[in-house]
């Protein structure tokens, strides 16, 4: 019985030794699984099953210690320890490139598919046609379009948008507050909303970004039809327009932002661009601290 | 693992693990189940190396010139299996001196200063 469990443990730990580096592996992995299968007799004389256990523990750290150093050593032994990587202006230029692409690239990527949060954009497409009063006749506002982004955006527009959807209260839930006025949550909307021009045209584009792909969809319907419903009570006779809808806004499938392809390119682009600077700058440093002549200590002069 | 081979410079104070690997080899040669536990019953079982220990302070000591392998063959006192010894060179022996003397001005200063008791 005895030698069967000792020749099992000596087996396990055979199988460990595969994690040192090879060599030292080589020169001595035998004479360790000998050391190894001497431990385990005098510890199952000693105490069976329990000192088997303490000599295991025992021998799992020892071995997750000296693992590691042995592979460190290896390293060392193959120049390639930090202090000799720094010594060499072309070994500087690779460890630092390569180390600064992982590290901004990964942040990257972290970021990008995971942290940065989504936003789906909605957009409506409206057609402005200006209403035409007989006693203004020729008289035309070179900045009728741009007039009316800024009514559109207008709080006579966003509050009415803001208490038919209850917007205050989503809002306020999300920023886990009790309650927004409805100034701030003007402000937070507006902050949503964009609005384009096609160019050539009198057709405008009202965008509108949001967390939640429904209610962005909801908020750009709902604003055009406030739009149209207060538009031709404008004050300005000039600005009076008549609105046409020619796309209802829909519910995104993908997020506007992040646009995570562009994003991922873009970064792999700029971290690589950023990793040669530092590995050059790096370099560099490494260089002109070669060229400064060492002076020797007090006592190496002989 | 940093050894002084010269008498010009100071000497380094040894790991726990190096010098109790010496003492072992300085009664003769051993192979590595013989050091660990002639380590073992001088430290009291204090000092308990595992093989991962044992043969990578060998590994260091053999490459600063330190021990010498000296032979494989059984031990007559255990089973058939050959066993690699090892042997202090004599620059192994020195070190060892130095560390051991190193030791003992420590006690002697600690005695002086009244933390130990001269046991004579």
């Amino acid at each position: 019985m005895n030698s069967k469990v000792i020749n099992r443990a000596t087996w396990c730990y055979e199988r460990l030794l595969r994690l040192y580096p090879k060599e030292h592996r080589v020169e001595y992995g035998e004479c360790m699984a000998q050391l190894f299968r001497d431990e385990c007799r005098d510890s199952w004389n000693q105490a069976r099953w329990n000192g088997l256990v303490v000599l295991w523990i025992r021998t799992l750290i020892d071995l997750s210690k000296t693992v590691v150093l042995e592979h460190l050593s290896n390293l060392k032994g193959r120049n390639m320890m930090p202090q000799n990587i720094f010594q060499n202006p072309r070994k500087t230029f690779k460890f630092t490139a390569l180390l600064s692409f992982i590290i901004v690239y990964s942040t990257i990527v972290v970021f990008t598919l995971w942290l940065l949060p989504e936003k789906y954009g909605s957009v409506v497409r409206i057609e402005l046609e200006k209403i035409w009063s007989p006693s203004l006749k020729l008289v035309s506002n070179p900045y009728f379009l741009e007039n009316q982004y800024e009514f559109i955006k207008s709080q006579m527009v966003l509050e009415k948008v803001i208490t038919d959807l209850n917007l205050d209260q989503t809002f306020a839930r999300r920023l886990g507050a009790e309650k927004l006025t409805l100034d701030d949550t003007c402000i937070l909307l507006q902050k949503r909303i964009k609005i384009h021009q096609v160019r050539g045209s009198s057709v405008i584009e009202i965008w509108v970004y949001d967390s939640d792909r429904m209610l962005a969809a909801q908020i750009a319907n709902q604003i055009v039809n406030v739009y149209k419903s207060v538009a031709p009570e404008q004050s300005n006779a000039i600005d009076r327009s008549k609105v046409r809808v020619l796309d209802v806004a829909k519910p995104a499938l993908h997020p506007s932002f992040p646009n995570r392809p562009l994003n991922l390119i873009m970064g792999f682009c700029g971290s690589l661009g950023l990793a040669l600077f530092a590995g050059a700058a790096a370099a560099f440093v490494v260089w002109m601290w070669g060229k400064v002549p060492t002076i020797p200590r007090a006592g190496q002069i002989r | 693992m940093t050894i002084t081979k010269s008498n010009h410079e100071p000497p380094v104070p040894l790991t726990p693990a190096v010098f109790h690997i010496l003492l072992a080899l300085v009664s003769g040669e051993r192979h590595g189940y013989a050091i660990m536990r002639e380590v073992e019953e001088t430290t009291q079982g204090s000092v308990k190396m595992g093989p991962g220990t044992l043969y990578g302070t060998i590994k260091r000591l053999l490459a600063a010139g330190l021990i010498e392998e000296s032979d494989e063959r059984p031990d007559p006192e255990m089973d058939s299996e050959r066993r690699r010894y090892y042997q202090l060179t004599a620059e192994g022996k020195r070190v060892a001196r130095e560390e051991a003397q190193r030791y003992a001005r420590t006690v002697q200063t600690a005695r002086l200063k009244g933390l130990l008791h001269d046991p004579a």
